[in-house]
C-alpha cells in the first residue's frame, strides 16, 4: 500500500481506494473529506499545499494526488 | 451587492483569488448544480474585492453567508462592507473544517458583529454493520408526493432555522421522487421522518426526527432500522450532530456511528432592525 492509500485509509478506512478513479463521483470523499486529506498531506509531507491547488480534480484519484505531490517535490 | 444569476461568475472570481492565495479559506462547499439551482431561484448576491468574495444566499426570512478569500485577513474589508450596506436580517455563516483550524476565520466574524450560535459535529458509520430486522408495529414507508406539505410543517416545526439547512418545496419535493424520506404514520399523521442523501458509496443522514407527541414507542428506531436495512454493505453513513447534544449521539453511538474529525460552526448575526 502507498502512502498516499494509507493516508486515504486513515480518513476513510471503509473504502478500496485503490479500485476507484474517481473517489468524488464515487462517494468515497466529499469536499468536507478534502478539508481533513489536505491537512493530511501537508502533515506527512511537511508541504504547505497553496489554495490554488486545492480544487477536486487534484483529489479524485490516486494518480491525481501523485501529480499533485510532485509539484512539491514529493517522490 | 449585486444579484447573480450565473455560477460561473462566482467560480471565475474563485479562480481570480486562488493563484494569489497561500491560506485560501472557504466555507462555499456546495455543488455546481447546488449554486446553480440557487441562483436561478434568484436567492444569491454577491461582493466582491480582488482578494475575496462574500456570497449570501436568501434561505427564507434570513440569509446564509458563504466567503472565498486568499486569506483570513481579507475577510474584513468585505464584512465591513457588509455590516455597512448588506441587508439588516439574521444572517448564519456555517464554517465547518477540522476542529479548531477555523478560528482565525472565526475571530474575523465575531469582529463584525456575529457570535457563536452552535457547533455540529460529524459522526460517521462504517461497515461491517449490524444486522436491524423489524419487528411488530407497521413498518416505515416512502413519504409520497402527497405527503409533501405534511412533511414540509413536520420539518419546520422540529428543526431550528438558524442551525439547520431547512429543505424548501424544491429539494423536499426532489427528495421524495428519490425515495429519500421514510416516515412512520400513526393515527393518519406523520410520526416521525428520516431524510438522507446518496451519493455513491456515501449516504447522508440529514435529519431523524421523531414528533415530540410520539416519544418512546420504537418510531425513531423502527426508521433508523429501515434506513441502515436500505444502504449497502459497502457503503458508509454520515450525520452532523449538535455537539452539545448527548442524548443523541448516544443514540447515533448506538447505531455503530462514531465521531468523526470535522465540525460545523455556526455563526449568527442577529437583525440588526431591532
Amino acid at each position: 500500500m502507498t502512502r498516499i492509500e494509507e493516508i486515504l485509509k486513515g480518513i476513510r478506512p471503509e473504502f478500496d481506494f485503490a479500485n476507484s478513479q474517481d473517489f468524488l463521483a464515487d462517494g468515497m470523499l466529499d469536499s468536507f473529506d478534502m478539508v481533513t486529506l489536505v491537512s493530511e498531506l501537508d502533515q506527512h509531507f511537511c508541504i504547505s499545499i497553496a489554495g490554488i491547488d486545492i480544487v477536486p480534480e487534484n483529489f479524485r484519484s490516486i494518480p491525481s494526488i501523485q501529480n499533485l505531490l510532485g509539484k512539491y517535490g514529493v517522490q | 451587492m449585486r444579484a447573480l444569476t450565473q455560477i460561473d461568475e462566482i467560480l471565475a472570481l474563485v479562480a481570480s483569488i486562488r493563484p494569489n492565495a497561500n491560506r485560501f479559506v472557504t466555507n462555499l462547499f456546495a455543488s455546481r448544480e447546488q449554486m446553480q439551482q440557487w441562483a436561478d431561484r434568484g436567492a444569491l448576491s454577491v461582493w466582491e474585492t480582488e482578494r475575496g468574495l462574500l456570497v449570501l444566499r436568501r434561505d427564507r426570512d434570513l440569509q446564509r453567508l458563504y466567503h472565498v478569500a486568499a486569506d483570513a485577513a481579507e475577510l474584513a474589508p468585505l464584512l465591513e462592507v457588509l455590516s455597512a450596506t448588506g441587508p439588516p436580517t439574521e444572517v448564519v455563516v456555517d464554517l465547518i473544517g477540522i476542529s479548531g483550524q477555523n478560528e482565525a476565520v472565526a475571530s474575523a466574524y465575531r469582529a463584525h458583529g456575529f457570535s457563536d450560535y452552535a457547533k455540529l459535529l460529524r459522526m460517521r458509520r462504517l461497515p461491517p454493520r449490524a444486522t436491524h430486522r423489524q419487528r411488530g408495529n407497521s413498518p416505515p414507508g416512502f413519504a409520497s408526493p402527497d405527503d409533501l406539505e405534511t412533511v414540509s410543517t413536520f420539518l419546520g416545526r422540529v428543526l431550528d432555522r438558524f442551525r439547520d439547512q431547512i429543505p424548501d418545496a424544491d429539494e423536499l419535493r426532489e427528495a421524495i421522487s428519490r425515495r429519500g424520506v421514510l416516515v412512520e404514520r400513526s393515527d393518519g399523521a406523520i410520526g416521525g421522518l428520516l431524510l438522507f442523501e446518496d451519493t455513491g458509496l456515501t449516504s447522508l443522514l440529514r435529519y431523524w426526527y421523531v414528533d415530540p407527541d410520539r416519544c418512546n414507542r420504537g418510531v425513531g428506531g423502527r426508521l433508523m432500522k429501515a434506513y441502515l436495512g436500505l444502504c449497502p454493505e459497502q457503503s458508509r453513513n454520515l450525520v452532523w450532530v449538535v455537539r452539545d447534544n448527548v442524548d443523541a449521539i448516544a443514540k447515533y453511538r448506538h447505531y455503530g456511528f462514531q465521531e468523526d474529525s470535522l465540525t460545523d460552526q455556526i455563526l449568527l448575526r442577529r437583525s440588526t432592525l431591532g
